[in-house]
């Protein structure tokens, strides 16, 4: 508990400079995570086969997330210093202040924080009273009892030894605050990092958040703001100041559309990272689930549900169902983190994580901020975090059909940026799931577009499979679709009922309907737009003549198969993602 | 010794953080046969094993920079900000860092010396062996340094 003379003394020039000193280290270390990653964990991934590889491979993620842990705890410790120095400079300003008063008016501050004063009396011998901190109210110091007092130093005194009292007290508290919250960030010895070890660090972040609120406040991140000018934001702060944030608040600048994609995909790499932790911790604190689920209930029922297992589902079904889905999820995109370098195939980037509800997954193939081409795909009907692997692996083939093109690099991102619908029948004929997630998707676009530099930085395709083309129809029904092609795929309508309403140059939609895919047939009576003219109509979709999309060709079947690889399906998509438009094969 | 014990030797002891990484002194003794060479700074190859060596030497590199910085970062904190209990509790968990930073960069160390080790198990060979390989064949590769 510092005293006010250690108040005044204290150098809190020498906080920041430790701050620094851990900054540099939570910095580096983030570098060096991506070091591992792409230069140990690419390299020697699947080169050979054995459990003795395979040991190997688990020791480098081990040191990956060594150094993933220590960008976000000595992250947390810079900030804090940070936090408490910066905190700490009000009190101090606000005792030397005080001191400053007290020297000016001869008064002497002794060491108990109490102010001797000289009395200033007509009445008194002259000599010297001292004034103590916390004058009774309503004796305010200063003020009420210094007005008409016999003696007018002594309100003076008792002001200035409140004041150093206050001073004081303030910085205690402050100082409290934090030693809490840094005494929490120890680290325990060893290399391992589990699920208990993550844990602790979202607890620490949190912990973190509301001790350092004061000093770096989440409500300055924008939020509901256009991509511009969370970009404008982030660029107005400095270097520290953006890698507090991203280590203070990871889910806040993981979302956030228009920062750079490397910075969203650290963000939500921790996210992830955290987040299954603490499902895996959860999964592990519900009791296995009771076998058998039936049993025989008698000659007249036959087996039936034990209610044992009745029990035990009414309280953990749901919520271990849920789990398991966000759980399959995140494996499927450690999955594609695991495969980068895997025949060429380019970082992953991260730019959109949640585990909420039907889940959050944007996961781009090669960094879209540099890449010449950018595709982003919807995915349709029953989509959600737990399956996102497929989708994930659609545009990994894409990527690759695209990079086979030779037209420059690309990005495919996978965008599971909305809710959508689950149940083909129930909820796959409304239109507000396409409605609530469009505006989510124009945001991302042009969060990328502005990322990227301008509309002219990257050639961008907005592609949309089933139910994604609706959403893609109504983002462009709705605002602006910041795309330079879009490609549909088994489209049930897209609100719109002409190609020229998808805010792209004419000449720029393309369709594609495979044979024996029921879906566009039955789904325009629910999506289709219409057409107001002559040779128009009602219930238009894009595999429909008067919408003006092209139609091309296709060599796959159903309504699921538009991604497989090495089809034409495929490489016509590349073709227009690349912009080797020339190489398209048309529906004859 | 069998490809599988080497790999226990090399991969299996990384959960005892007391003990010495064998490996280092695997790959930074010729064997005693003569055959290959451990000297794990020789020139590497293009492989992959290799590759990831280098780099886990330069983050061993990287990471002892790390621990200089937090070293110096931490000087002078708890004379200049006498009293505060912040400081008091920074010296507790400045400790604790410097530990698991330390346990880090011997990681890379070890992961180094085997990462390369294993790549020579591999079949992938440094450019100098290649070279006498090349130059002196059909004959067997000639001892270094005996």
């Amino acid at each position: 508990m510092p005293t006010w003379q250690q108040l005044r003394d204290v150098k809190l020039n020498e906080y920041t400079d430790a701050a620094d000193g851990w900054g540099k280290v939570s910095s580096r270390s983030n570098t060096d995570k991506d070091r591992v990653d792409n230069g140990m964990f690419a390299k020697i991934h699947d080169t050979q086969k054995g459990e003795t590889a395979t040991r190997a491979a688990a020791d480098v993620q081990q040191l990956s997330r060594n150094y993933q842990y220590l960008h976000t705890e000595c992250g947390l410790i810079r900030t804090a210093l940070n936090g408490l120095a910066s905190e700490l400079a009000a009190p101090q300003k606000k005792l030397k202040q005080a001191l400053e008063d007290a020297e000016n008016l001869k008064f002497t501050v002794k060491p108990d924080g109490s102010v001797e004063y000289p009395t200033q009396s007509s009445v008194l011998v002259p000599g010297t009273n001292t004034a103590q901190p916390g004058a009774p109210i309503p004796y305010k110091p200063g003020a009420a009892e210094g007005i008409g007092s016999p003696d007018a130093n002594k309100g003076k005194a008792e002001d200035i030894a409140e004041r150093i009292g206050e001073a004081v007290r303030e910085a205690n508290e402050i100082d409290g605050r934090y030693a809490a919250v840094l005494r929490k960030l120890k680290a325990p010895p060893g290399l391992t990092v589990d699920d208990a070890t993550l844990v602790d660090a979202a607890a620490d972040t949190k912990a973190m958040q509301q001790a350092a609120g004061k000093y770096a406040d989440d409500d300055k991140i924008p939020q509901g703001k256009s991509p511009k000018e969370n970009a404008d934001w982030w660029n107005s702060l400095t270097q520290e100041q953006r890698d507090e944030y991203a280590t203070l608040y990871p889910a806040s600048v993981g979302a956030l559309d228009g920062i750079p994609s490397a910075v969203r995909d650290d963000a939500n790499r921790m996210v992830l990272a955290e987040s299954k932790a603490q499902i895996q911790t959860d999964l592990k604190a519900i009791p296995p689930e009771p076998f058998p689920q039936k049993v025989f209930g008698g000659p007249r029922v036959g087996m039936i549900y034990s209610d044992e297992w009745i029990k035990w589902n009414k309280e953990y079904g749901d919520r271990k169902a849920h789990l398991d889905s966000s759980l399959n999820g995140i494996k499927s995109i450690e999955k594609r983190f695991d495969q980068t370098g895997k025949e060429g195939l380019p970082e992953a980037y991260l730019l959109g994580f949640s585990a909420e509800g039907n889940g959050r997954a944007i996961v781009a193939n090669g960094n879209p901020d540099t890449a010449d081409h950018t595709a982003v795909y919807v995915p349709g009907t029953t989509s959600n975090l737990g399956k996102v692997g497929g989708d994930i692996d659609r545009m990994v083939g894409l990527w690759r059909a695209s990079d086979a093109m030779g037209g420059g690099t690309t990005s495919t991102i996978t965008w599971l940026g909305y809710d959508a619908p689950q149940d083909i029948v129930k909820d796959a004929p409304f239109s507000h799931y396409a409605n609530d997630g469009a505006p989510a998707y124009n945001k991302f676009m042009q969060g990328l577009e502005t990322a990227q530099g301008g509309p002219d930085g990257s050639h961008t395709t907005a592609i949309g499979h089933s139910y994604g083309t609706t959403l893609i129809g109504s983002a462009a029904r709705q605002g602006d679709l910041h795309a330079d092609d879009v490609i549909f795929a088994g489209s049930p309508g897209v609100q719109v009922g002409s190609a020229g309403e998808m805010d792209v140059p004419k000449g720029h939609v393309w369709n594609q309907e495979a044979e024996d895919d029921p879906v566009p047939d039955i789904g325009r009576w629910g999506h289709g737009g219409s057409q107001w003219r002559l040779g128009g109509g009602v219930f238009l979709i894009p595999s429909d003549e008067p919408f003006g999309a092209n139609q091309m060709a296709t060599d796959t079947t159903g309504h699921s198969d538009y991604w497989k690889p090495d089809t034409e399906s495929l490489r016509n998509q590349a073709a227009v993602v690349t912009g080797e438009y020339g190489q398209v094969k048309h529906v004859e | 010794m069998a490809l599988n014990a080497k790999w226990d030797e090399l991969f299996g002891e990384t959960s005892h953080p007391g003990q010495p990484p064998a490996s280092m002194n695997l790959a930074g003794l010729p064997s005693p046969d003569g055959g290959g060479s451990g000297d794990p700074n020789l020139k590497a190859d293009e492989g992959p094993w290799h590759k990831a060596g280098n780099t886990a030497g330069e983050l061993r590199t990287s990471t002892t920079t790390s621990l200089t910085d937090l070293d110096s970062a931490n000087e002078g904190v708890t004379g200049a900000t006498a009293g505060f209990d912040s400081s008091a509790a920074l010296t507790e968990i400045f400790g604790t860092w410097k530990t698991r930073l330390t346990a880090v960069r011997d990681e890379c160390g070890r992961l180094e010396s085997a990462l390369k080790s294993a790549g020579r198990d591999f079949g992938e060979r440094e450019a100098d062996t290649q070279r006498k390989i090349a130059a002196e064949s059909p004959a067997p590769a000639q001892k270094k340094g005996n």
